[in-house]
């Protein structure tokens, strides 16, 4: 431990207080996994036709801490859903979602799954889970990694209902279930 | 030309590489996603990822993988036999990647090692390294002669054990890959014997190749470097990925370096001094010569051990020994890898060529400080897994000359292992991993069993196959309680020799508090192997010597010197299995997105070390007639356990910064005290010799000196404690790459290690005291992408902290600088 006193002796205090403010103010490197999984859900806005709501903005919902929501804010900014913009909201209750047009549910909020299906099972809404034991039945889509690689499961039943349309090569490059 | 002016150049280059290119961008083209590397791909910004169709951000997520480039969150399997984010694994760990070594310029497998914190790594000539997990090494300050090499950690690739019976130890330069083969390396600190065998002690290093099925199609890559003093590091490889699920990888390596300053320690520290007429006039003192010349006198006092030889040298082979006193490294290595995966199969076959010669340090050879060894080695090796079923065989065979051409310790050796594991999810949240191994090692070598009537190494006759084997069973359990995950590992080792089995218990508890917080704790034990040397050893040389001086031996005497060496299984003494038990505890935290830390606390304590050392003298003298006759001395060489107790306790303390997008820094520190425990003094053979007062016993018409149980012999009343200076009390590391625009990347790194202190045996019953001086060195390298896939860089190596020695007796090291490419398509 003597030598490691000595080497902070070395730096002084300013040094350091200069390099922790410098740190705060970068900007953040964020995860693989997060970031292709935002990736994955702006595509699947691409390859579903919604009905016409009547909405000026589509909204992807966000239940749960999960650094998706920071990924998606970034690609809220960048890109478009047809001419729509995209809006971005975190929930922490399913009963708070009025106009999502998708919603993903973090793996540590996993409990409100089944409160989800039965809410939206009626709705043009796609529910998209991850790091479940299984996909529940009710829900869309759901994250699956394999080999450290990313993979998705989709329900053909659940992804076209009420009104929704699915281009069919989103079944060719998930696993239908 | 001197460190300045290459400094000086190397500033002059990075500068012209900075300017040239800041203002460069990539064309706007549209993406081949097929043809990208991972590293492409995660340079790839938002805008780009979003035009993309989803199968083709599909095929990029396959090749870049889920594993981030954080280094806490890189997956490993080593730590637990099971993937899992390095974050969470029980053990002190660190995985590097492929491209992170290359990133840093690195030049082989065993310099990247200075990426991964609690190793040691020193180089000792150019290209050559020792490479310590957490230290434990020249243990004995007093010993004969140190095994300087690292005999307690287990070395791997793919698994495969790449550890020789031999010395007992790696033979780093032999293997059979290099920096542009390797996927990962993983590393694992403290005891793993319970899930990897015997000589996982102080740690586990598995190197884990590239797939040949990385990516479809045909892939070609290469990662070369020339500079100053001759080096030259050739990799290439090419790779096909058919869809019908084969795939193939052939790859070869070059590596070849001279020596930046040749200079060799004298063991014996004198040298003949010889007049204009080259008539020897008596001897000068001398440590580090330029140039060898033959009359530096040798251990055995200046007399030729080959007769056969011309007696006017000092050591009249010294030609045979140092073929290339320039040569630092010279290897070449090939290796194929055939790989066949679909649905629950995988199955992988490679297999290897390699062939080194090198200078590097081996104080045994009773001459000078460094030995040119020449080696080979070939490997076959089939593994797989069919769902919960894996399996692994290898056969390795090959030979080494570790004092150079016409010495007396070479051997020629088969080495096969079969590993057979079975994963069983016996319930939701426990599994079970049993498995058994079988490994059989058969050397034949002319130090091993051999009897021997002359002192000429050629007349040796060899005494058949020496063979070890060792038959293991063991079994892993994980269960997992909420944030609570235990595991527990059990192994025995049965060995043939000695009649023993050994037991290697791990235990480890991890409990996750939240996602960003884990706490940790283990404890293990470890067993290493017996090896040849130590087991088999037998060899008997004899050649007369001048008269000693101070024993009264009449001057019409005679006196033949019988050097004697013995391993423990010609000795009627029991081996003592070297142990090592180890317990750590250790957190990872991270503190926001962009930063992490590591910290770990261990001690260890070692048991039954073993060293080579003189264990008796015996004096017989033989009158021949009345006035004549032969004096007979005769030494005694063993391995003997001095029963002292290393122990070791310390802490790696790691940061991890993500601070831009574009800049990553890691700063790692280790820092240790390592106490001997219960010491006494193992070059004393006095006190090993029953009644005796002095070094000598005379006896007349008697037989050679018996050999005695040293523990049985050693006054306890002088033992004492001693703090270990061969192992630096601090060494760690800093790496830092930053972007400033995609395509160039500079890399700055840096190595620093405490003062050491070595003590080395020179044969002669006196030792070499080295300091090795506290360094810091620092590399730096620049790339430059000048085409997708082809990346240009300039290599700075011991930038700082040059011309200096890393090891005891051994080169200094000088700045290098080096050009080369790096090419991924």
């Amino acid at each position: 431990m003597y030598y490691f006193c000595i080497k902070l002796k070395i730096l002084s205090m300013r040094k350091i207080t200069l390099l922790i403010l410098l740190f705060f103010t970068l900007k953040i490197a964020t995860a693989q996994e997060e970031k292709f999984k935002a990736l994955f859900l702006y595509n699947f806005t691409k390859n579903i036709e919604w009905p016409i709501s009547g909405q000026n903005e589509f909204e992807i919902g966000i239940i749960g801490n999960s650094n998706v929501y920071d990924e998606m804010l970034t690609i809220a900014q960048k890109g478009k859903v047809g001419n729509m913009p995209l809006v971005i909201k975190k929930y922490t209750s399913i009963d708070q979602i009025q106009n999502s047009r998708i919603v993903f549910i973090s793996s540590n909020k996993n409990g409100l799954i089944s409160q989800a299906v039965a809410k939206f099972s009626l709705k043009p809404v796609i529910i998209v889970t991850e790091n479940t034991g299984s996909t529940p039945d009710g829900v869309s889509i759901r994250f699956v990694m394999i080999d450290d690689k990313l993979k998705f499961e989709i329900s053909r039943k659940h992804t076209q209902k009420n009104g929704m349309k699915v281009n069919s090569s989103l079944f060719g490059l998930g696993k239908e279930i | 030309m001197n460190t300045k002016k290459i400094f000086t150049i190397y500033l002059v280059l990075v500068l012209f590489f900075s300017i040239a290119f800041t203002n460069s961008t990539y064309s706007q083209e549209k993406i081949d996603v097929t043809k990208l590397t991972r590293e492409q791909i995660l340079e790839l910004d938002y805008e780009e990822l979003m035009m993309l169709s989803l199968e083709d951000l599909m095929k990029l997520a396959d090749i870049a993988g889920m594993s981030t480039d954080e280094l806490l969150q890189l997956a490993i399997v080593s730590a637990s036999k099971k993937s899992e984010s390095l974050f969470d694994s029980p053990l002190s760990a660190t995985v590097l990647t492929g491209e992170n070594i290359k990133k840093a310029g690195v030049t082989s497998i065993m310099e990247a090692l200075r990426l991964v914190p609690g190793v040691i790594v020193r180089e000792q000539t150019p290209g050559n390294y020792d490479i310590h997990v957490r230290g434990y090494d020249d243990l004995d300050p007093n010993g004969l002669i140190s095994f300087t090499r690292n005999a307690i950690t287990l070395v791997m690739i793919n698994n495969r054990i790449v550890y020789n019976e031999f010395q007992g130890n790696t033979y780093w330069e032999l293997l059979q890959v290099s920096v542009d083969d390797i996927d990962k390396i993983e590393v694992v600190r403290g005891p793993a014997a319970a899930m990897y065998g015997p000589n996982a002690v102080s740690g586990v290093i598995n190197i884990i190749t590239k797939k040949p099925n990385e990516k479809k199609g045909l892939h070609v890559s290469s990662y070369s470097q020339a500079g100053n003093y001759n080096t030259i590091l050739g990799n290439a490889a090419v790779s096909y990925a058919m869809n019908n699920g084969f795939s193939v990888r052939v790859a070869g390596n070059y590596d070849y370096r001279k020596r930046h300053n040749i200079d060799y320690f004298i063991l014996s520290g004198k040298k003949f001094l010889r007049n204009d007429t080259n008539k020897i006039i008596g001897t000068e003192n001398v440590t580090f010569v330029n140039e060898l010349t033959g009359d530096e006198i040798n251990i055995a006092g200046g007399q030729a051990v080959d007769p056969d030889l011309n007696p006017s040298k000092a050591t009249p082979n010294y030609k045979q020994r140092y073929p290339y006193t320039d040569l630092g490294t010279d290897r070449k290595s090939i290796n194929t890898h055939l790989a066949f995966n679909k649905k629950d199969y995988n199955i992988n076959l490679m297999g290897g060529y390699s062939t080194a010669m090198i200078q590097d340090a081996f104080p045994i050879n009773n001459f000078a400080a460094l030995s040119t060894d020449s080696m080979s080695n070939m490997f076959g090796h089939l593994w797989g897994n069919y769902k919960n079923f894996s399996f692994s065989f290898d056969h390795n065979r090959g030979d080494v000359k570790t004092l150079g051409s016409g010495s007396a310790l070479q051997a020629e050796y088969n080495i096969s292992n079969a590993n057979l594991e079975y994963s069983w999810d016996v319930f939701e949240n426990f599994n079970i991993k049993p498995g058994f191994s079988y490994r059989s090692a058969v050397f034949n070598g002319r130090i091993l069993g051999s009897t021997q009537l002359d002192a000429n190494y050629n007349m040796i006759e060899r005494d058949g196959d020496q063979v070890n084997t060792l038959l293991s069973g063991y079994i892993r359990a994980e269960y997992k309680f909420n944030n609570l995950r235990l595991i527990a590992a059990l192994r025995a080792d049965k060995f043939q020799y000695p009649d023993k089995v050994a037991i290697s218990p791990l235990i480890t508890a991890t409990y996750k508090v939240n996602k960003n917080l884990l706490t940790r704790v283990s404890y293990g034990q470890a067993t290493r192997s017996p090896f040849m040397i130590n087991l088999f050893t037998n060899l008997d040389m004899s050649y007369p010597i001048p008269n000693p001086a101070g024993m009264g031996i009449p001057l019409t005497y005679k006196t033949i010197y019988g050097a004697h060496y013995r391993g423990t299984e010609y000795q009627d003494k029991e081996y003592q299995l070297l142990n090592v038990q180890e317990a750590e505890i250790g957190t990872r935290y991270n503190i926001n997105k962009w930063l992490s830390v590591d910290m770990e606390l261990f001690w260890s304590q070692m048991k039954n070390l073993d060293v080579f050392a003189k264990v008796s003298r015996g004096v017989r003298i033989v009158p021949t007639s009345a006035t004549t006759g032969n004096v007979y001395i005769d030494d005694t060489t063993s391995f003997v356990d001095i029963d002292i107790k290393p122990q070791q306790i310390g802490g790696t303390f790691s940061v991890f910064a993500n601070p831009m997008k574009n800049l990553d820094i890691q700063f790692y520190i280790t820092l240790q005290e390592t106490e001997i425990k219960g010491y006494y003094d193992s070059t004393g053979y006095k006190s090993y010799y029953k009644g005796a007062t002095n070094a000598t016993i005379v006896y007349i018409g008697g037989q050679p000196a018996e050999v005695l149980d040293s523990k049985k012999d050693a006054d306890s009343e002088n033992t004492k404690n001693l703090t270990h200076k061969a192992t630096p009390s601090y060494f760690g590391g800093i790496n830092i790459n930053y972007r400033p625009i995609k395509k160039l990347n500079i890399n700055v790194n840096s190595y620093f290690y405490g003062e050491q202190t070595f003590s080395i045996g020179l044969g002669n019953g006196s030792n070499a005291v080295a300091k090795v001086d506290a360094n810091v060195i620092v590399n730096s390298t620049i790339s430059y992408e000048f085409y997708k896939g082809m990346k240009a860089f300039i290599n700075g190596r011991n930038l700082v902290g040059g011309n200096k020695r890393q090891f005891a007796l051994t080169d200094k090291i000088n700045t290098m600088i080096l050009g080369g490419f790096n090419i991924n398509f």
